[in-house]
């Protein structure tokens, strides 16, 4: 029985390898094929080129042959890949409104993935992110794109989410938020805010209807979010003084909301960053000494100098650096720098040498 | 007296040829299941599925060393040209008496140092530090007594700043999208906690600057038969594995934690001699224990070229030490399979490090002994044991052939006709003679254990770029 099982076995393997070696095979034929596809695509797009320089549009038929041929993934990656080489070369000056004129065809194309695997519309909304150039503004397409999202791998939301960044209307943006957070999904924060900071249009205005839609979103967009406002806007300081102060908030929610005011200092929130200085969480405390490094004031130094010996290594080691940014003397330190903590009298020093002060 | 040996001998038959069965069908299903996900792989890559982003999280990259001065300029030349934004360099010389330090101090602008050290891990004491910035790239070097490769780990997290460490040999050389590659998993999903990469060997790739400039078989036999052994561990293992975050070692060539996590756990072990997998386990039994979510992945993309040992000696060396450290750490962490028996990680992953990897050396060399003994009472069928000996061969030669080819298509390396004969050539001998070869010096690898159970393992290295292109 052994002997037959093996030879099973041994046969099923054999087919795996005829079945690699045959797929290497097609992989090469197919790379001719597809070489040659790309070639009649460029025809095709540059005659349609030369059409728009005539009449200023696309042929009709031009549009139902993409629709046609677009619809398999194969013909979509060559259209891409002949798309991608009229980018670099002299034609590129047209493309951007031959493709605006592609609108239509990509409404019709997404729809039909639409019952195609994740990994496929994956590409289809990354076509479109890359393709849109914030011109193709159909509430169809992006209705599509959202209806992408249910249940969706983190390529599919992170490609979705870049075609919706790329669009001027931000309701699109706040619905696929929505979208994420109804079905459970959760997205990378660094993804969404350097995703958010794509947004062609007007950030300050995508910045406050997002922070005051934050409530329907789930934590990892709102931390995205928080993320994309420090680097992009200085008027929420009020605004997130006023959460910090009243609202009750996720520990790396708060921890964000504090890191704002090492970019934009606040003199109103001066005081409460003190108090957080000795909070009972660590991590608060780590944050709130290193965001003191952008205040000069008496209490900061004392405050600093306190930090200094606390007892947790990251807080003492973002005191010494607090201390040297807001460039306190040696003499202000003369205490710590001859006093018995050796941990704190060796960061110091270190920190100080580094800048060449001692 | 013969029948007592012949019922003996038949209930061995019968224990050798359920185990030979038992490994061939694992060995099938985890190649069909590997292959498939390599080509799910290959065509998600095809449809531009990945996470292309200009800015990851920042990465301090560990590198212990210990006499490695022939390899260690090289290996850092190399890290210095990764395709990364932020991360630094920790280089720990673990008492290394062949001037490793020496050498890096000659052909990088280090200077002394006296920057505290947080000791959140235990580990010997510093000799003396050094720091610069080389290619905007933060650099360190620490001097420190011997303590073994887990001291020197430990040291390194010790002084690392960022989030994520990623550890990486003296002589291996990463791709230079290593670091984005092995980072995607945590963009994936944020429970990850470590990930290993895929380990290749060295000798086979001339690399400049992070980039493959060519790919060959190398002639030595001795290498060549490790190519094709660790393209079909890998395809048999870890890649199946991965599907239920089941993967029990992650190589110390290269892998990626989260620092905050391996701290929580107490960082490596320096009472062990496979510290890496020990580590993996470890963190294993702390998720289950504490029912977190968090995950271990592998990631085939990230690719580490590590130099295999290229003498007989060498090798026994290493396997030895492997071999031991396999045991230790299955030894040490029982709790993983009798406390959580409904895991895949226990029943599969657990099980068949214990029964292919501690005890089928074991087995093997039992079932060999065993023919011999059948030889002398005349009770040996030698047709059936010549034409099971072949199929089974057959069936290890066309698996590491799959193995072999799939990993080299995955990626997109160019072979050569030549390369292809002596893939063959490597695979054949590798089945025939090479595993009956690991079988008998993992067996014997616990004669003098008590004294090799806590010393580096000094191979010999060769230099393999030059480093006329040193950024000073």
């Amino acid at each position: 029985m052994i002997m037959m099982i093996t030879y099973v076995y041994f046969t099923i393997c054999l087919l795996i390898i005829i079945y690699t070696l045959s797929f290497f095979m097609y992989h090469k034929y197919h790379h001719s094929i597809q070489d040659r596809t790309i070639r009649r695509f460029i025809r095709i797009v540059h005659n349609q080129l030369t059409h728009m320089d005539k009449k200023g549009y696309i042929n009709r038929s031009h549009r139902i042959l993409l629709i046609h041929r677009l619809k398999k993934v194969h013909l979509i990656i060559a259209f891409e890949k002949a798309l991608e080489r009229i980018e670099d070369g002299e034609d590129q000056i047209q493309l951007p409104s031959y493709l605006l004129q592609l609108e239509p065809v990509m409404i019709v194309v997404a729809t039909h993935f639409r019952k195609k695997d994740m990994i496929e519309k994956a590409f289809i909304a990354k076509f479109i992110a890359k393709y849109s150039n914030g011109q193709w503004k159909a509430p169809e397409l992006y209705r599509t794109l959202i209806e992408y999202l249910s249940h969706s791998s983190v390529y599919v939301r992170e490609n979705v989410l870049s075609a919706t960044y790329r669009q001027p209307d931000i309701g699109w943006i706040v619905k696929a938020f929505r979208h994420i957070t109804e079905h459970h999904l959760s997205h990378n924060p660094k993804l969404v805010q350097d995703g958010l900071a794509s947004y062609p249009s007007d950030k300050e205005a995508l910045a406050d209807t997002l922070w005051r839609q934050r409530g329907h979103f789930h934590s990892s967009i709102v931390v995205g979010i928080i993320g994309f406002i420090t680097m992009q806007s200085n008027q929420y300081q009020d605004e997130f003084l006023h959460a910090l102060q009243h609202e009750k908030m996720d520990l790396e929610l708060k921890l964000r909301l504090i890191r704002y005011y090492k970019r934009h200092p606040c003199p109103e929130a001066e005081a409460l960053l003190l108090s957080y200085a000795s909070d009972s969480e660590d991590a608060v405390r780590i944050v709130a000494v290193h965001v003191l490094g952008s205040y000069r004031s008496k209490r900061v130094l004392s405050v600093l100098k306190r930090a200094l010996l606390d007892h947790n290594w990251y807080v003492r080691r973002n005191a010494s650096q607090s201390l040297l940014a807001i460039d306190a003397t040696a003499s202000d330190l003369s205490d710590v720098l001859s006093g018995h903590d050796q941990f704190a009298k060796d960061m110091l020093s270190y920190y100080y040498q580094l800048e060449g002060n001692v | 007296m013969n029948a007592v040996v012949e019922s003996f001998l038949g209930m061995i038959a019968l224990l050798f040829i359920s185990y030979m069965l038992l490994y061939t069908t694992y060995l099938l299903l985890s190649v069909m299941f590997g292959s498939v996900s390599l080509y799910e792989q290959d065509r998600k890559n095809k449809l531009n599925n990945e996470l292309k982003h200009p800015y990851y999280v920042p990465v301090s990259i560990i590198v212990p060393a210990h006499n490695e001065c022939v390899v260690i300029v090289d290996t850092i030349t190399n890290l210095l040209h990764l395709k990364y934004k932020l991360y630094e360099i920790i280089i720990v010389d673990d008492g290394s008496t062949d001037g490793t330090s020496d050498e890096l101090l000659a052909n990088f602008p280090l200077k002394l140092s006296n920057r505290p050290i947080h000791r959140k891990l235990d580990c010997k004491q510093k000799e003396a530090m050094y720091e610069g910035i080389v290619n905007n790239v933060h650099m360190t070097l620490v001097k420190k007594a011997n303590g073994g490769k887990s001291d020197a780990l430990n040291m390194g997290i010790n002084l690392s700043n960022y989030p994520y460490f990623v550890t990486c040999d003296a002589d291996s050389l990463l791709q230079e999208d290593a670091l984005e590659k092995i980072i995607q998993p945590v963009f994936e999903d944020e429970q990850t906690v470590a990930v290993g990469g895929m380990i290749r060997i060295g000798q086979c790739v001339k690399m400049i600057r992070g980039k493959v400039q060519s790919y060959h078989m190398p002639w030595q036999p001795i290498i060549g038969m490790q190519v094709v052994e660790y393209d079909r561990s890998f395809l048999a293992s870890r890649i199946l594995f991965d599907q239920f975050n089941g993967n029990l070692i992650i190589s110390g060539a290269f892998g990626l934690f989260k620092k905050d996590i391996v701290i929580a756990i107490g960082g490596y072990r320096s009472d062990i001699i496979g510290e890496d997998m020990e580590l993996v386990m470890r963190l294993h039994t702390f998720i289950l224990n504490n029912n977190y979510a968090f995950k271990i992945r592998y990631q085939t993309e990230a690719v580490c070229w590590s130099q295999a040992p290229e003498s007989v000696k060498d090798v026994i060396q290493q396997r030895r030490r492997w071999y031991l450290g396999l045991f230790q750490s299955l030894v040490r962490y029982p709790a993983l399979f009798s406390r959580f028996k409904y895991k895949p990680v226990s029943f599969i992953s657990y099980l068949f490090y214990i029964f292919f990897e501690l005890l089928g050396p074991f087995i093997e060399i039992f079932g060999l002994l065993t023919i011999v003994l059948a030889y002398f009472y005349n009770l040996l069928n030698v047709t059936f044991m010549i034409e099971l000996f072949v199929i089974y061969t057959g069936f290890g030669i066309l698996i590491s052939l799959t193995a072999f080819l799939q990993r080299v298509y995955t990626q997109g390396l160019k072979l050569y006709v030549l390369d292809i004969m002596k893939a063959i050539t490597m695979v054949i001998i590798e089945n025939v003679i090479y595993r009956y070869f690991l079988s008998i010096v993992r067996v014997t690898s616990f004669i003098q254990y008590k004294k090799n159970r806590k010393v580096w393992g000094d191979i010999k290295r060769h230099s393999r770029n030059d480093h006329s292109d040193l950024p000073m």
